[in-house]
């Protein structure tokens, strides 16, 4: 009885994580299979067949969206992490430094709020919808994940290293890039990978203040899900997918090198 | 000195503050300046061009209407239960991860992380294939003789339901892994040498410890939760209106941008309170639970 | 001391200004390279189409851009109001050729946002369909060219009633059926109120007056229990998968899912029924209306528009296109005339208030 007892508690445990696993991928494998279903409309299995990733790979509107989301991320990832190392490498002495839970503001606020501001911002300022604003958008997104994370690893550096690396003789200039920045590489690849990810799948913000020459990989998926659409949606959706795994491996890889070399933690 | 010299040496002394203030001069302009828009939009009367009306409350006025007050209750409701069950199906999850699995651990954690990184639309997309009336569910449940006829799960609130707890899912697991990962194993193995059961020891001592972590998920997942639109809009049909689809409802589809902007402030205001009462509440629990050891 | 203190802070406020000018200057870069490159706009070869997603292929355009070696970019947008507020908000400037229905086009001729065709730059509008012609939204077509024709009706799928047909009426939707089944109407506030109007009380125009329309929209919450979703375009989605025995449609939709599944079928109701026509207009902001006219008239060719006549359905708006046999509705002058637009009858306020009272209960 005991034993039993014990053993139910001890798979207990495991099954309920299996369960959520399980919860948590069969939608995907479903948008897989699916994928290569020889139909157009019916959920229902009718033959194995390509084309829907020959339509896909053929597609001018997708690759026009997937350019556009690209450099729209880029543009975001280089302006929000420039400017974040600067604020807190700059910042932290400052008066600036008693300011900087201000970035926390972009979390706190639901997205639709911060999607609606903006297009009233804009409106209000008469600016074209396009290009620069979805970046402006998406580097303030950015920055509300760069700072805090920068800021957070740089207050945990020894504050002394920036000391006595003035003391034996550098300048700020060669204290921050020979002495801080590598430091803080880590966290600014993570944080600009985040950013870059979230940009890419930026959907919110990027409906709301759309113009004419910007439509991203998101709002080009939202459509066709509106119409109810083929399987080159689970085609696109799968070619995504496998992008995301490929990324997060790549970034779990760097980290687990990183941890392997490193070690010690500062 | 005189006034050449004074403004360069002046310069010189705030170079730090002129690289420091990009950052703050992007977040002001795209968040703090929208925000204020958005609360002085609310309170301006209809006018044809954008130019400044007269101020006035006509807008808040017209919330009397209880209307508005079921789609934010329903949104709360809806946030609450998301924010809920996520703590109780990804707290397992993480324990696991982080407590238990030796060999496995980062693959696990790479398993749990991948749906995080997948587009939320294809998320969504992805359980219409499960739930739609000749989706996975249904044709499991017709062939095992469950059931005689295929249920209808989609454009329910129970679909908006589960989208929305396998959307977050991650968000609450996160914060709960980070928080579990740091934590002494050897306090478990105290407790336990000490007499505690293995329950006992998970109540008065891991969980207590954890809920800095489950309440940093939490708030990950009710507040973006509350003001979700493409879930509700998706797969539950358009039929019941959450506050997300409502404020996209005034600004894009019916061009009422002062009306919108006044629901913003309220359901934003509302989320606020809301959010200090549940921030309070959660300190309580802390205190309680340490006070309890 | 103060001294100091104060050239510190007036630094400070001019560094501040600084970076608030580059940044809204980021904002508008677009704008300043407009301006600056005023001649290139001329030679820039581009014109930026703005439409719903299933009207034009961007694939059919490739031949006309090899040839004329003008770009053409897609856009699409989800709901005729987004289009009305984009439109608005921008003042047209981004896009050269639209494509909004006639009630929109009413709207956008009034608020000038739109720009008269110059017609003898266009070379097909004599094959134009004189059905879609000289309606209440452009007297005498003078802003916009008519391209496609949407009909509601009804989309119902005969095996699920078998022997027992129903009868072609709007009472299919708007009345709770004794199989206690589901149905969809359109999401579009102002369609679903129209249709609802000319059920309830025989007109279209009956809604003007506050009592009908509070009636209305009684109705429409009343359906709410036996509506399975709100949309455009998922409706045929759900027949075709079983899901809804009856929906509210537009006839080229079912015509496409016809082809998978013969067994639906696009029911004219009794009472009447509402079209829109979808048609090109030019923003008044584009200057590239040369450009455009080139468009139209590689658009307008019978090749061209039989391809996607016949690839979604619709009725084709010249008249030299031959699709005999291809089973797409094309109305006759006598059902034409019993047609009805959705037209502004009602300020789009009271709609919105009617919908959102409506979605919220």
């Amino acid at each position: 009885m005991m034993k039993k007892q014990a053993l139910a508690r001890g798979f207990g445990l495991p099954i309920s994580v299996g369960l959520v696993y399980f919860f948590l991928y069969i939608p995907i494998i479903v948008v897989i299979v699916f994928s290569f279903n020889d139909a157009h409309y019916a959920y229902v299995w009718r033959g194995f067949t390509t084309r829907w990733y020959y339509e896909l790979w053929h597609s001018a509107e997708v690759w026009d969206a997937l350019t556009n989301s690209l450099i729209v991320a880029c543009s975001a990832v280089v302006l929000s992490l420039t400017m974040g190392v600067l604020v807190v490498w700059h910042g932290s002495h400052t008066a600036l430094a008693r300011l900087f839970p201000l970035f926390y503001g972009t979390l706190a606020a639901p997205e639709i709020v911060l999607a609606v501001g903006l297009l009233t911002l804009f409106s209000a300022l008469d600016v074209e919808l396009g290009f620069t604003s979805l970046i402006a958008a998406h580097t303030l997104l950015g920055l509300g994940y760069v700072v805090p994370m920068v800021h957070a690893r740089f207050s945990n550096l020894d504050k002394t290293l920036t000391e006595a690396s003035l003391d034996l003789g550098a300048t700020r200039g060669q204290t921050f890039f020979k002495v801080i920045l590598p430091l803080l590489f880590p966290s600014l690849f993570a944080a600009g990978l985040l950013v870059f990810i979230i940009s890419l799948d930026d959907f919110l913000i990027s409906f709301f203040c759309s113009g004419a020459t910007a439509q991203t990989l998101p709002m080009y998926i939202f459509s066709m899900i509106r119409a109810g659409s083929t399987p080159v949606v689970n085609a696109l959706s799968t070619v995504m997918l496998v992008v995301s795994s490929i990324f997060v491996l790549g970034f779990s890889w760097i980290q687990v090198r990183r941890m392997g070399m490193r070690g010690v933690r500062l | 000195m005189n006034i050449v010299a004074r403004i360069k040496s002046a310069c010189m002394r705030e170079s730090s503050f002129f690289m420091a203030l990009p950052a703050f001069i992007w977040q002001l302009i795209f968040l703090y300046v929208p925000l204020i828009f958005v609360i002085v939009a609310s309170f301006m009367k209809v006018d044809e061009k954008l130019s400044l009306g007269a101020l006035t409350l006509e807008h808040y006025a017209s919330f009397t209407d209880p209307l508005y007050w079921v789609v934010i209750g329903r949104s709360l409701l809806l946030a609450m239960c998301a924010a809920i069950a996520c703590g109780i199906m990804a707290y397992p999850v993480a324990y696991y991860i982080a407590l238990r699995a030796t060999r496995w651990k980062n693959v696990l954690l790479f398993f749990l992380i991948l749906p995080f990184w997948i587009n939320l639309l294809v998320q969504v997309y992805a359980w219409f294939f499960v739930l739609e009336k000749n989706g996975l569910v249904n044709t499991v449940l017709l062939k095992l003789g469950i059931i005689a006829e295929p249920l209808r799960l989609l454009n329910t609130p129970f679909a908006i339901f589960i989208v929305m707890l396998y959307c977050y899912l991650p968000f609450m697991a996160m914060p709960i892994y980070s928080i579990l990962e740091r934590f002494n194993q050897r306090l478990i193995e105290a407790s336990l040498d000490l007499g505690a059961t293995p329950w006992q020891t998970f109540m008065r001592v891991t969980l207590p410890m954890s809920l800095p972590g489950l309440k940093t998920g939490f708030f990950l997942v009710f507040v973006p939760s509350f003001g979700e639109f493409v879930i509700p809009v998706l797969t539950g049909g358009g039929k019941k209106l959450f506050v997300g689809s409502m404020i996209s409802l005034y600004y894009l589809d019916a061009g009422d941008t002062q009306l919108g902007a006044a629901f913003t402030m309220l359901s934003g205001v509302v989320l606020l309170i809301v959010s200090l009462f549940l921030n309070w509440l959660f300190k309580r629990i802390v205190r309680v639970s340490a006070g309890g050891q | 001391m103060i001294r100091r203190l104060l050239s510190s802070w007036s630094v400070r406020c001019v560094m501040v200004g600084i970076w608030t000018v580059i940044v809204i200057g980021f904002l508008y870069t677009p704008q300043l390279s407009h301006l600056f490159h005023v001649d290139e706009i001329r030679e820039d070869k581009s014109i930026n189409l703005f439409v719903w997603p299933m009207m034009i292929t961007a694939e059919q355009l490739v031949p006309f851009e090899q040839e004329t070696g003008i770009k053409v970019y897609m856009h699409y947008y989800e709901s005729n109001e987004e289009l009305l507020q984009k439109l608005r908000v921008t003042q047209g400037k981004g896009y050269d050729l639209v494509m909004p229905a006639d009630y929109i086009v009413d709207i956008l001729r009034k608020e000038k946002l739109i720009q008269k065709i110059d017609t003898s730059k266009l070379t097909f509008l004599k094959y134009l369909n004189p059905l879609l012609l000289n309606h209440y939204h452009d007297p005498g077509n003078q802003y916009s060219i008519p391209y496609f024709l949407g009909i509601y009706g009804l989309g119902v799928d005969t095996h699920y009633f078998g022997d027992n047909q129903p009868p072609a009426t709007w009472k299919l939707l708007f009345e709770h059926q004794p199989q206690g089944y589901e149905v969809t109407i359109t999401d579009v506030p102002r369609r679903a109120i129209a249709i609802a109007g000319k059920y309830l009380f025989g007109n279209a125009q009956a809604i003007k007056d506050p009592a009908k329309l509070a009636e209305v929209e009684k109705l429409l919450i009343r359906q709410k229990a036996w509506i399975r979703m709100y949309t455009d375009i998922r409706g045929e989605d759900l027949l075709a998968t079983k899901n809804c025995p009856v929906v509210m449609t537009i006839a080229s939709d079912l015509w496409m899912i016809k082809r998978e599944h013969p067994h639906l079928a696009f029911v004219l109701p009794a009472e009447g029924t509402f079209v829109a026509i979808d048609s090109f207009v030019i923003p008044a902001a584009s200057e590239k209306q040369d450009l455009v006219y080139q468009l139209l008239n590689y658009m307008y060719q019978p090749k061209f528009i039989k391809y996607h006549a016949t690839r979604y359905g619709f009725c084709p708006p010249t008249t030299n296109v031959d699709i005999a046999g291809s089973g797409i509705f094309c109305p006759t002058k006598e059902q034409f005339a019993k047609f009805d637009f959705f037209q502004n009858v009602v300020p789009e306020s009271d709609l919105n208030n009617v919908w959102v009272s409506v979605l919220a209960h």
